[in-house]
């Protein structure tokens, strides 16, 4: 049973965190898994449960039952975290029944209002599982009342061994409209792979609908455009993202040029560039973002992240927000790896910041 | 002209020339092991793989000895160990690396197959280099087949976790991954799990998470990731280009103001004026851009007025009350008006 530790450590302000990680997987009958953490500044401390689960399969496949702490996606609705327990049945051939009813996490361990959470989906898959179809339904109530009710559809295509579709659709039962539609297709033709997309959601409708703010718009957002990464050479990758994207009546776009350097054919060790530009209205920011990766051995690599964005103000002016962090990282063995990092910033949140980071990390193998 | 339009091509290709071998288009010094070749002379795997038939041992690589080459190739041009070019070290590590994360026998699968070693590896007759099979190849048979099925990883996969390899004979997660993984992950939640845990998904979908994780994982540069690099900087800027895209997963209209506040950002704590410009509320009719602002990024505003903040949008936009209704034309609830948010404003039902 794998577990491991790792714990961080920043500098200016002092913070530390130690997250935990274990858990039993690929057992015929069970799985087991859970991540902890712990965080401490000079100020106050926290820490939560993030997934604590165990998970009890029919060793044929037919059902699962999972009890505990973890991440539900009700199909085209969620992700949504909580306590409670999710049932999967798989009475046909690529058939599944899921059900599930739980309490939705607060944060940490604080007393919480009257919640709970149902929903479920019924899913098919057909042709030796190249269509998937599913329709879902999830219910969460606030203090006895409903502040989210939304069916959802899904479809995914793999029509053939290069293209596959996917679809999604989420209707607000609340509000009697789509919170979000979504679609994508992907091409895969080595060495280019072609992505177009589209999404129509509704911010209103995603909020929780004892929110005053979800009744006063239907405004949706809507995005569509394609990506594309080409395998130039075999050690160089570009690619790029055009979208336009459409809030009301408002029309904008948003864009990236992407190039990454393999420096070996295999392993670590690669250089990336990415340019980028998204605008709206008077909205707008531009910035360029490097990426580099460098081994010096099997056991010690450095790493870079710089990034600058220029962003054009509303009201005037620009702003340049600068953001570098450089560090290494060294695995002692199998069991410890050791890393640090210095990083400088500066946003409108900080003048400026500069920060130390440490992470200590062990993977050790418990003897169940 | 013509001798500088020339000059100049030379340069090109000279600088192409130098960059060959980091893109990777020089040709390698050690080259793919000529499995095919062999097979076309009529060389029986086994001749070579002697150990393989028996093997049962996960350890065991069963690649030829040295002695293996010299029984026929009886002069060999070159007196060194013919793996120094004859086959990849990297190959071979390949093979270390799934002898260590697979179970696996040949004994028991040479005698199912009646030693046909192509049967599984198919691949022989078209390339060199190594020959481990698609893991597609392992589920055509059906009791690989039953064990995929019942999510049993573990009668072939030792620890799949430390592999650390995509599966990408039946995957891809290529190209921006990260923005259709969503999509992905719910029609095909039983694949992802097959080598994904359920805490994966939690270390960004929690409602609340250790560290974001470009900060945990700070050495994986180009792990994808929403919020890396200088996100905390213009997370303000996008939300406010598309307001809908943090929704979909923070989807508690108090995440900013819970967030603002604990950092102490909040405009009252700050002891800050208005952030709004003058003319903000303006007289009803007059297109004021506060109710714009609002239609298009509610969001926004539910950072600051959220939750208790709400008394102060209802002092106005209230039944009978000088801000009129805030309604889109569309408008529909099937909520009843004694729930929340409705009684605010609809007070005794109306």
């Amino acid at each position: 049973m794998p577990a491991s530790g790792d714990l961080l450590l920043r500098g200016r302000p002092a913070e530390g965190l130690l997250v935990l990680r274990s858990g039993l997987r690929n057992s015929r009958f069970v799985d087991v898994d859970a991540l902890v953490f712990i965080g401490a500044s000079s100020a106050d401390w926290r820490g939560d449960v993030l997934s604590v689960s165990v998970l009890v399969r029919e060793p044929h496949g037919l059902g699962q039952v999972r009890l505990g702490r973890f991440i539900i996606g009700g199909g085209a609705v969620g992700p949504v975290q909580m306590d409670g327990a999710e049932l999967v049945l798989r009475p046909l051939p690529g058939s599944s029944l899921a059900l599930f009813a739980g309490l939705p996490v607060v944060p940490e361990f604080g007393s919480r209002s009257f919640d709970w959470l149902v929903g479920g989906r019924v899913g098919q898959t057909l042709w030796a599982e190249r269509l998937g179809l599913g329709v879902s339904y999830v219910q969460r109530r606030d203090a006895g009342e409903r502040d989210a009710e939304e069916l959802g559809a899904d479809a995914s295509l793999h029509a053939l061994s290069w293209l596959s579709l996917n679809a999604l659709a989420s209707w607000s039962l609340i509000a009697q409209g789509f919170s979000q539609l979504r679609a994508a297709a992907l091409a895969n033709v080595d060495p280019v792979q072609i992505e177009l997309f589209a999404m129509r959601r509704v911010a209103a409708r995603l909020l929780p609908a004892t929110s005053l703010f979800s009744v006063i718009s239907d405004t949706a957002s809507t995005v569509a455009g394609g990506a594309a990464d080409w395998r130039a050479f075999p050690r160089l990758n570009l690619g790029g993202t055009l979208a336009l994207e459409g809030l009301g009546s408002d029309l904008g776009y948003r864009t990236s040029l992407r190039a990454t350097l393999r420096l070996a054919d295999e392993g670590p060790g690669k250089i990336g560039f990415e340019a980028m530009r998204r605008q709206r209205g008077a909205d707008a920011y531009t910035g360029a973002a490097l990426r580099v990766e460098v081994p010096i051995n099997l056991t010690l690599t450095t790493h870079a992240i710089a990034e600058l964005v220029r962003a054009e103000q509303p009201r005037g002016g620009v702003a340049l927000w600068p953001w570098v962090r450089v560090g290494a990282s060294w695995a002692l063995s199998s069991e410890w790896l050791l890393g640090a990092a210095l990083g400088v910033q500066a946003s409108p949140l900080y003048a400026h910041d500069v920060y130390a980071l440490v992470r200590v990390g062990y993977r050790m193998e418990l003897q169940p | 002209m013509s001798s500088k339009y020339c000059g100049l091509m030379l340069l090109v290709l000279l600088l192409f020339a130098a960059c060959a071998g980091v893109l990777g288009i020089k040709p390698r010094a050690a080259t793919a092991f000529p499995h095919r070749a062999h097979v076309v002379k009529g060389v029986a795997c086994v001749t070579c793989h002697a150990s393989a038939a028996a093997s049962d041992m996960s350890s065991q690589l069963d690649l030829p000895a040295a002695g293996s080459c010299l029984q026929c190739h009886a002069k060999p041009h070159d007196p060194r160990p013919c793996a120094n070019c004859h086959g990849r070290a990297e190959d071979r590590a390949l093979l270390a690396d799934a002898k260590q994360h697979l179970r696996f026998s040949h004994r028991e699968h040479t005698a199912i197959t009646s030693g046909r070693c192509t049967r599984c590896h198919e691949a022989v007759v078209e390339r060199d280099g190594p020959l481990r099979p698609a893991m597609a190849t392992c589920l055509t048979c059906h009791q690989h087949r039953q064990a995929w099925d019942g999510r049993a990883c573990s009668p072939c996969h030792v620890r799949m976790e430390s592999e650390g390899t995509r599966p990408e004979s039946h995957v891809v997660h290529g190209g921006d991954f990260m923005r259709r993984h969503g999509m992905a992950a719910t029609s095909s939640r039983d694949l992802c799990s097959s080598c994904h845990a359920e805490s994966e998904c939690a270390s960004c979908h929690g409602v609340r998470v250790p560290a974001l994780p470009s900060t945990l994982h700070f050495d994986r540069v180009d792990r994808p990731d929403m919020h890396a690099a200088g996100f905390f900087a213009r997370h303000s800027l996008e939300a406010k280009l598309d307001p809908a895209l943090c929704t979909t997963c923070h989807r508690d209209e108090s995440y900013c103001r819970d967030c603002h506040a604990q950092r102490g950002l909040l405009t009252a704590t700050l002891d800050r004026a208005s952030p709004h410009p003058p003319g903000w509320i303006g007289a009803r009719g007059t297109g004021s851009p506060h109710g714009l602002a609002a239609r298009t990024d509610p969001v926004s505003c539910a950072s600051c007025h959220g939750g208790s903040g709400e008394a102060l949008c209802v002092s106005c936009h209230r039944v009978g009350g000088p801000g009129g209704n805030p309604h889109p034309p569309s408008f529909h609830s099937e909520k009843p008006l004694h729930d929340l948010p409705c009684r605010m404003c609809h007070l005794g039902g109306r």
